[in-house]
């Protein structure tokens, strides 16, 4: 009965390879690039899913430009660039650190450095007394 | 612990949960569908598309110079466009702004058939069969409209249907700002 499960398991990855079968690329790493930059791009349409697992329309649009970029021999900057002039920086999943962003990258230092603080005074504050009892004893 | 220090951490854990607060609600009321235009108050970008009533020619950026045009993306396919349309209309009708068509990632002939059936309110359509257009211009929800200026700046942009409320308040005081300026 459980055997009979893993039969219906190629299914699921009919949809992957059709795809992908649209893509040939000149050399592994343009592949390799291409997977990586489609992951990174956000589909503007269903916007929690990258351009690489939407369906969308306008997502099958954007991964044919970034193919054929790379297949020009785009660097991943570029891509980014051309895309980022056309839709914003919500393209990227990855936001780029800048004069408005600045503080999303921070917070979790600043946040951490000030836990930091609050820790070491704690167990600093705590410690004298337990100093006094011993500096008697000796 | 001094009653001053004391102040100063109530005021700080105020200070906190106040900004925390306000971005939580900022980003409530805030919708994520209507992204905000990369290419504002920058020109259009060069392209050079077929004319849909005269396909032998080609309309490019230059098309836009000299008045301010509205831009208007629109499919057959698209539910919305059709929502869209006699608001078109009663914008061609009523004001003397010309408004300039894309056709979106659609076939001529469906485009034709639809002026023919709806009634054309476009002094040019361009045609945009891969889309290509609309990824230049960012476009990612038919319908769009954009505002461009006499020197073929883009102004504004309205993501979805437009109706006669959103034009009024959205897009006739910028025209007027415009044309007091000229």
């Amino acid at each position: 009965m459980k055997k009979r499960v893993f039969i219906f398991l190629p299914l699921f990855f009919i949809s992957v390879s059709y795809s992908e079968a649209k893509y040939v690329f000149n050399t592994p790493q343009q592949q390799q690039q291409f997977q990586t930059m489609t992951q990174e791009l956000r589909c503007l349409v269903c916007q929690n899913e990258s351009i690489a697992d939407s369906q969308a329309p306008l997502a099958q649009d954007l991964k044919q430009q970034v193919y054929q970029m790379i297949v020009a021999g785009k660097t991943e900057a570029e891509i980014k660039l051309y895309m980022q002039a056309r839709y914003g920086d919500f393209i990227l999943f990855k936001p780029p650190v800048q004069k408005n962003t600045w503080i999303l990258w921070a917070l979790p230092f600043l946040l951490l450095g000030i836990a930091a603080i609050i820790l070491i005074k704690i167990i600093f504050s705590s410690q004298r007394p337990i100093d006094r009892v011993s500096s008697r004893k000796f | 612990m001094s009653l001053g220090k004391r102040i100063f951490q109530i005021l700080v854990l105020v200070a906190f949960l106040f900004s925390g607060g306000m971005f939580l609600w900022q980003a409530l009321l805030s919708n994520p569908h209507l992204l905000p235009l990369a290419r504002l108050n920058q020109p259009l970008p060069v392209f050079s598309a077929p004319s849909l009533f005269k396909p032998d020619q080609k309309i490019t950026e230059q098309a836009f110079k000299g008045r301010a045009t509205l831009l208007n993306i629109f499919a057959t396919w698209c539910m919305p466009c059709q929502l869209e349309q006699p608001v078109l209309m009663d914008i061609h009708q009523h004001y003397s702004i010309p408004i300039m068509g894309v056709l979106y990632k659609d076939q001529p002939e469906n485009g034709l058939q639809w002026l023919k059936q709806r009634g054309n309110p476009y002094v040019a359509v361009m045609l945009d069969p891969e889309g290509k257009l609309g990824m230049d211009l960012g476009v990612y929800g038919t319908p769009e409209t954009y505002l461009i200026d006499q020197n073929g700046i883009i102004r504004y942009r309205h993501i979805g249907t437009l109706s006669m409320d959103d034009w009024q308040r959205e897009f006739v005081p910028l025209i007027e700002q415009g044309s007091h300026t000229k």
